[in-house]
């Protein structure tokens, strides 16, 4: 095993990695077999879990690490990412 | 049977069957399961979250077919949250290792998010906090919604209540005090909470004892069991023996006669006993719409202080201008066309409320903070709404409008310039209103009283709010029991400061009234009459016991006891003259 995929995200939506965004990224993670973590900074988030992601407080500008660990990660790893960039994503909280 | 010490905020006595409150406010009767109940707690939680999310699934449907996906979606995700796999097996660990109930647990892990978001937003910069502490309110949000599915009703359940309760908490929200029944709410008892805080104000309102800041006391006390709340003396007595409930119930009675008695002279004109009775104009304080009915219930003339802070206390969202309308409109109805009825403006601490935009949280030193009318300025569009709907509502009686903790003369022109700019938004847009509100302005700061010639000029009216002029006079929190013996009513620099404020007044010929607590003291009266007070304002409930001196006093002696009040140098000295005052004035007083 070649340990975790990981990559570095840098947020642009304008609301940071809001609720929309997190539903969308735990939904699509939660496809994979891969375990999947975003940290930001200290603070890490279960990728599969929206609250979880949520609580990582990233305002626009941060930078995340995404990790994604499993046999299915090579190919979770790029659209996971670009949910995590997307410039705008939808302009609505729930 | 347990005494419980605290401090007394609202009195009168009562006994009842205690309903315990969930530390946050939120009605869960059982904290814990047995240990053989787990799983069917468990159960229990899964559908709960399993029916949130249905509801939330098809709320999503309906609104995506109606208004399209943009807010449907906005359900979407959250039916996600109640299927969060890493929320449920949080849940349930505190279910099944602290035996904790379904609701008990929910709400522990989402007010535990809640934290956590409050807390990184204090350490955001500004524009982003607003974003963050709205997320914060939809966790909030969604746990309503699994409580309502756990308990099975909703949750605003004191408007429920069919039989008589004690309520007791570790601390109540204002928006849950304003629901309080007193016919089935007869008290509440509160681990948490000072004298000065807003439930404690508005437990006094609706004429509810109470007694608060006990210290832990809910692991005692189970709900059912029978309780004494005594706010006369801050005792809660938790399962009393036979002989303390007779003794207590003879009490409840004995205060209850008291009551009747001030009925007596409810209408009797508030005048001195003069050759020539000088009438004294006694107005109520109040901070609901159904504390009207008290002012009038107890005699006043009109509303001398309506505060307003509750519109916008635990609200995730500023109140529109329509909600403000329709609350002053409401107490102008109450009150007929021709009672005064005296305005004030947003008056809250930045420290009251993190969801107004604007307010900079965590402030080394709130009080000289960005609070009331300066917090206003620095939001015109939120001023701006409250004062269109109180020009609006003047339409309907004798409105006044008045502004809170000025401190300069800058800040009153700029406010009044603001109403001014108010009218002509009116104007413009045809909508009906009244021009010539007259305006006023607290005077609570010192430095407002020491210009308060410059500010006569600038108003119509004074009204003096001892209780802030005493913290910043003598820099002491009254909350603070370190320095609590430093804010006395009876200092002589507050006394100095009253005078100046009225002689200012009666110079310009402008009306000034007293509206902090120190007005709704017997003890106070005879200075304050002395010194040319001749209105007074305060909760309704002390309105009899003022016109009870004030229809024995004669203006001229309550003028030799100002005199010789203003001639003390100590607080104490100023309180035992005071005190002795009162006896030979009044000799059945109380206290």
């Amino acid at each position: 095993m070649n340990g975790p995929m990981r990559r570095t995200v840098r947020v642009i939506n304008p609301l940071g990695l809001h609720w929309r965004v997190a539903e969308q990224f735990s939904r699509t993670a939660g496809r994979y077999t891969s375990a999947v973590v975003v940290r930001n900074g200290e603070t890490s988030a279960d990728g599969k879990s929206p609250t979880s992601l949520i609580l990582l407080v990233a305002l626009p500008g941060t930078e995340l690490v995404l990790e994604v660990d499993g046999p299915d990660a090579a190919m979770a790893i790029d659209p996971l990412a670009a949910i995590l960039a997307a410039p705008s994503g939808e302009d609505y909280t729930i | 049977m347990e005494y419980k010490y605290g401090i007394a905020v609202s009195p009168g006595v009562a006994i009842g069957p205690a309903l315990v409150l969930d530390t946050e406010g939120v009605l869960i009767q059982h904290r814990t399961v047995p240990p053989d109940q787990v799983e069917a707690e468990v159960v229990r939680l899964q559908k709960a979250l399993d029916e949130a999310a249905e509801d939330a699934r098809s709320t999503r449907e309906r609104l995506t077919a109606k208004i399209g996906p943009t807010f449907g979606n906005i359900f979407g995700a959250q039916a996600s949250v109640f299927q969060d796999p890493g929320l449920r097996s949080q849940v349930e660990t505190l279910i099944r290792i602290q035996y904790y109930s379904a609701e008990y647990a929910v709400s522990r892990v989402i007010r535990d998010f809640v934290k956590t978001l409050e807390e990184a937003a204090r350490k955001i910069p500004e524009h982003s906090r607003a974003e963050i502490l709205r997320r914060s309110a939809e966790f909030i949000d969604l746990e309503r919604q699994v409580l309502a599915n756990l308990l099975g009703h909703p949750t605003d359940t004191f408007t429920n209540l069919t039989e008589p309760v004690v309520i007791l908490a570790n601390d109540l929200m204002p928006s849950d005090t304003a629901d309080f029944n007193p016919r089935t709410v007869r008290a509440f008892a509160t681990e948490s909470g000072g004298n000065t805080s807003h439930t404690a104000i508005l437990a006094g309102a609706l004429e509810i004892p109470a007694v608060v800041g006990i210290g832990r006391f809910l692991t005692d006390v189970s709900g059912g069991d029978m309780v004494i709340v005594d706010g006369e003396e801050g005792v809660l007595i938790i399962d009393p023996d036979e002989d303390t409930l007779r003794r207590y119930e003879d009490k409840r009675i004995a205060l209850l006669s008291r009551v009747d008695r001030y009925e007596s002279i409810r209408d009797k004109p508030a005048v001195t006993n003069d050759a020539t009775p000088v009438p004294i104009r006694l107005l109520g304080n109040i901070e609901l719409a159904q504390e009207a009915e008290h002012c009038l219930e107890r005699g006043a003339e009109g509303v001398g202080l309506y505060r307003t802070e509750f519109l916008y206390l635990n609200k995730t969202a500023d109140p529109t201008e329509e909600e403000h309308y329709s609350a002053y409109a409401s107490v102008l109805h109450k009150l007929g066309p021709s009672r005064p009825v005296v305005i004030r403006t947003l008056d809250l601490g930045a420290d009251k409320f993190s969801s107004l935009s604007g307010t900079v949280a965590g402030e080394k030193n709130p009080f000289l903070g960005l609070r009331s009318v300066r917090l206003c300025l620095r939001n015109l569009d939120l001023f701006k709404t409250q004062l269109r709907a109180i020009l609006r509502a003047a339409v309907h009686g004798d409105v006044r409008v008045m502004f809170p903790m000025i401190s300069t003369m800058d800040e009153l022109r700029q406010c009044k310039t603001l109403l001014n700019e108010v009218k002509e938004d009116l104007e413009d847009a045809g909508v009906p209103f009244k021009r010539d509100v007259r305006v006023g302005t607290m005077i609570e700061v010192p430095s407002a009283a020491l210009l308060a010639d410059f500010m006569a000029r600038e108003v119509d009216f004074f009204s003096i709010g001892t209780n802030d002029l005493i913290q910043y006079t003598l820099a002491a929190d009254r909350n603070n029991e370190n320095v609590a013996n430093l804010y006395q009513p009876s200092d002589p620099a507050v006394l100095r400061l009253i005078q100046m404020v009225v002689q200012a007044a009666q110079r310009a010929q402008i009306e000034v009234n007293v509206c902090g607590e120190m007005s709704g003291e017997q003890l106070f009266i005879p200075l304050l009459v002395g010194m040319g007070l001749r209105q007074l304002s305060a909760t309704p409930r002390k309105i009899p016991e003022i016109k009870q001196v004030i229809r024995v006093l004669q203006v001229t002696e309550a003028q030799e006891v100002a005199r010789r009040a203003l001639g003390l140098e100590t607080a104490r000295q100023v309180s035992s003259y005071l005190r002795e005052q009162l006896r030979r004035i009044l000799p059945q007083a109380v206290d």
